[in-house]
């Protein structure tokens, strides 16, 4: 009886068992929905294909996967096969579907990587944490042969991207696993707002536009400003400025851009513009650090700096910038932008400008790399099936003709040459100031990172830039009464050109980053130069409260004198002097290779 | 009804204040996050504290018809239905079969459970695991991995332990098999327990999203917590210098949504959880309160 009872039992575990291992087997066959969705998305693509036989691709539709290690495109994108037109044409043109995966993470990228399990397409960003674990672990296919067959398009139009990823990206295999993407060349901008001072124009124009020297002259300038408006319209105080703390060592990056120096946050290490070779270090008294912490102490002692500062997040302060509770923004596109929009309902002629960089400091353009960036190097898998299908989709993607569709969107319906000069159809203009959803309607600006050449790198078709909207004779047709009243003032043509006509007549420079210059970078930093890194970095970031809320200059003074042998204790020169031989042999390399 | 004495008034009418009080911070937050999605957004901006400011339900209207919200609600529906009946099921039947001592290496079978609650293998193992079983893009990956959860069995096997034998006993005599048992006495008198398990797997299950993200790339099949994680995000992964390289080079761009936005997913996040609590509370009072003392 008992031993009836016991095989009872026993067979009813077992069915609780046999039930979960049939539900993980039947999970086995592709799901319905998964498999309908694939197949009617290229039934449409064969669809479009037969309505225009000309430009139709003869392929064979494939499917094929792309992911990253991190972010990727320029909105919240749903995972899979994306239905904008720019993608329905890269379908169009190549006969694949690329099914995206949108939910790039660093940590899920390790798990893919552990399982083996790669999509056809790998866009990777972390090339020093990564690149060789994938070569080594043969995880990516070396290209050579592929290129040759189905890529001639990029050994046409970049032949020294090839020669720079065999040299510097292939682990010292000097075969070609990888693509360096997204190539751009410095180029004129319409407003150099970025890493500049953006402040209200309005209340720039109210005070008489007074003349900003230096430092000191724009504090007072923000301290007038803050005077006149001391609340916003609802009654909310207001700060001159509120710098984003939360963000690290970010607040302190103005403090090399302006002043003539790259910035690299790698312990306060900056290079020289132009010839990138290394110097300053955290013990140095003048680097960015001290430079920025002095000047926020003076902006907190003139009751200028928000005390919410240290607490805000990145929503804080773009709210500060929409509600007019701020009024300084290192970036426009953090908040800048929108307020823009949102004050010319009010007053055409209220809103945000870039104030003209005093006389003597520089105007920092970005970084640009003519070979394409080592942190967008598109490799592919050996899981996948097509690898020739991956590589051509990869060829078109990184051809000026890609690279043009991806930021233009399509000939015919989002822009037309007129008297030889591409230029976007109004419809798309409108689309784009009026449209909150325009790259998710148009596709245009999306898969900017799987571009080959993008905003000011010229189109040799054309000879403009290959984003056809980053041209003067483009802004002037754009420019709102804002800018307007703002370049009247200055007596250019749109404000981007102050800079320019500055820059030409020797007053400023401008300085940027050429991220050739990241290819000799030793990338495996020693574990104890990176846990000095760490702890230093820690310690400045709790630090600087002591410093900004110092009463006197004097207490600053000690407060530093303090923080320099405790950095010192920390072993901060060990790490200095790695950075200090580790860019400087990057700058060798650098001059090398522009001989 | 008050009491005589003046310090007994003081003391109710401070305890009463007090919690009211208390009751408010809790309550704030979410009717913060409520004014702020029904409010225009220009308005959010500025700030949002008591009161809707120019009323509008445009965003729930949009976020509702957009079609990876509503796919990925039905999804998180789902999962939380089927994962927890499934679960309630499996986890009750399973800890009755283990409080019999005809099954064979109940005690084994049990620390084995057991050492699950301790022991982690970790997250590539877990993922070499999933993937090697078929899960990998399936929705079967939501449910059977927490089919059997080590402590729902050790809640209910203690509460299934202290039910009075005679009860059972009885039936048996009767001619009840294992399964009649299971179903007509052990299960209904376990109510609680259920309950109890019911409303913590539910919570679970709604809230799970890292699943999701490592193994799941298929759109019909995005939770709703890894959607609204990928709006959150968006203003987090500016702090990273690439992403705000990437920005500062592109000429326009609409990256980050709008803070009411933010504030509508949160809300069509939360409300459907919240709506389980005071369904299930008087059980699950108890039901903890039961497990508690006999465990």
């Amino acid at each position: 009886m008992i031993r009836n009872k016991r095989r009872r039992v026993a067979g009813m575990a077992a069915i609780l068992v046999v039930a979960v291992m049939t539900g993980c087997a039947g999970s086995n066959d592709p799901k319905p929905s998964a498999a309908s969705s694939s197949a009617s998305s290229s039934a449409a693509a064969t669809a479009t294909a037969g309505a225009s036989p000309t430009q139709a691709s003869e392929k064979e539709p494939v499917t094929l996967k792309l992911s990253s290690d991190n972010a990727l495109f320029m909105a919240t994108l749903a995972p899979g096969a994306q239905h904008d037109p720019v993608m329905e044409e890269i379908r169009r043109k190549t006969g694949v579907t690329l099914e995206l995966d949108t939910q790039t993470d660093d940590k899920k990228f390790n798990l893919m990587l552990a399982g083996g399990d790669l999509p056809d397409i790998i866009v990777l960003q972390n090339a020093p944490k990564y690149l060789k674990q994938m070569i080594e672990g043969n995880q990516v296919i070396p290209l050579d042969e592929l290129i040759e067959k189905h890529g001639q398009t990029i050994l046409k139009e970049s032949p020294s991207k090839i020669e720079i990823s065999k040299r510097f990206f292939s682990n010292g295999t000097g075969s070609l696993y990888a693509i360096p993407g997204i190539a751009s060349r410095k180029g004129p901008q319409y407003k150099y707002g970025n890493h500049a001072y953006n402040i209200r124009w309005d209340y720039y124009k109210e005070l008489g536009f007074p003349a900003v020297n230096n430092l000191d002259d724009l504090l007072k300038l923000l301290a007038d400003m803050q005077q006149k408006h001391p609340t916003n319209a609802q009654g909310q105080k207001v700060y001159g400025m509120a710098p984003l703390f939360d963000w690290g060592l970010v607040p302190y990056e103005m403090f090399d851009r302006l002043f003539d120096r790259i910035n690299k946050n790698n312990l306060f290490v900056y290079l020289e513009p132009g010839t990138f070779k290394a110097a300053g270090g955290i013990l140095d008294p003048n680097v960015a650090y001290w430079e920025g912490t002095k000047f926020y102490r003076k902006a907190n002692e003139m009751g200028v700096l928000d005390p919410d500062s240290f607490t805000q997040k990145y929503e804080n302060f773009t709210e500060k910038v929409k509600s007019g509770r701020v009024l300084l923004s290192p970036w426009t596109w953090a908040g800048v932008t929108e307020a823009n929009a949102a004050l010319a309902k009010e007053d055409p002629l209220k809103g945000w400008e870039p104030l003209p960089v005093p006389a003597g400091q520089t105007v920092y353009l970005g970084e640009f790399g003519e070979n394409g960036f080592s942190n967008r190097l598109i490799m592919i898998s050996k899981n996948s099936k097509h690898p020739e299908r991956a590589m051509e989709l990869i060829d078109y993607l990184q051809s000026f003709e890609g690279s043009r569709l991806i930021q233009n969107g399509i000939q015919g319906k989002d822009w037309d040459v007129v008297d030889g000069k591409p230029q976007w159809k109004q419809a798309t203009i409108d689309a784009q100031k009026n449209d909150p959803n325009f790259s998710q309607n148009t596709g245009i600006g999306l898969y900017w990172n799987l571009a080959g050449f993008v905003d000011g790198y010229p189109d040799p078709e054309y000879g403009t830039p290959i984003n056809f909207t980053n041209q003067a004779d483009f802004w002037r047709t754009q420019m709102t009464e804002l800018d307007q009243d703002y370049s009247k003032h200055y007596g250019v043509s749109y404000p981007g050109e102050l800079v320019e006509k500055r820059v030409e007549a020797g007053e400023i420079r401008t300085i940027y980053y050429d991220m050739d210059n990241e290819l000799g970078t030793d990338t495996s930093m020693p574990d104890d130069i990176k846990r000095i890194e760490t702890k230093v970095t820690d310690y400045l970031v709790r630090m600087a409260p002591k410093l900004i809320y110092a009463a006197t200059e004097e207490e600053y003074a000690s407060t530093q004198a303090k923080m320099m042998d405790e950095l010192k204790g920390m072993g901060a020169q060990k790490a200095i002097d790695y950075w200090m031989a580790n860019m400087t042999k990057a700058s060798e390399t650098y001059a090398g290779l522009k001989k | 009804m008050w009491p005589g004495r003046w310090h007994d008034v003081l003391f109710h009418t401070l305890n009463t204040a007090f919690f009211v009080l208390f009751a408010l911070c809790c309550i704030y937050p979410f009717y913060y996050i409520l004014i702020n999605s029904v409010s225009d957004p220009l308005q959010v901006t500025k700030g949002v504290y008591l009161w809707p400011e120019g009323f509008n339900l445009t965003v729930y209207r949009e976020m509702l018809s957009q079609k990876t919200i509503s796919v990925s609600f039905w999804v998180s529906s789902a999962r939380a239905v089927v994962g927890t009946i499934l679960t309630v099921f499996s986890c009750a039947f399973f800890s009755y079969l283990l409080t019999k001592k005809e099954m064979p290496f109940r005690k084994t079978v049990y620390r084995f459970v057991v050492v699950t609650l301790y022991l982690n293998a970790g997250l590539i193992p877990w993922y070499l695991t999933m993937k090697m079983l078929g899960l990998k893009n399936s929705f079967w990956l939501y449910i059977l991995p927490t089919v059997i959860v080590g402590f729902f069995v050790i809640l209910m096997k203690t509460f299934i332990e202290q039910i009075p034998a005679a009860l059972e006993e009885a039936a048996v005599v009767e001619g009840a098999g294992y399964l009649t048992v299971f179903a007509k006495i052990i299960f209904p008198v376990s109510l609680p327990i259920v309950a109890t398990i019911t409303v913590f797997n539910a919570v679970n299950q709604w809230n799970a999203w890292m699943d999701n993200l490592f193994l799941v790339n298929d759109p019909n099949l995005q939770t709703l917590q890894l959607t609204l994680l990928n709006f959150l995000k968006q203003s987090e992964a500016l702090a990273q210098e690439t992403t705000r390289r990437m920005m500062g080079n592109q000429t326009s761009g609409h990256l980050i949504s709008p803070q009411n936005v933010k504030m509508a997913i949160t809300m069509i996040v939360t409300a459907p959880i919240l709506l389980i609590y005071p369904f299930m509370q008087r059980y699950f009072v108890k039901g903890i309160m039961l497990g508690a003392v006999k465990g």
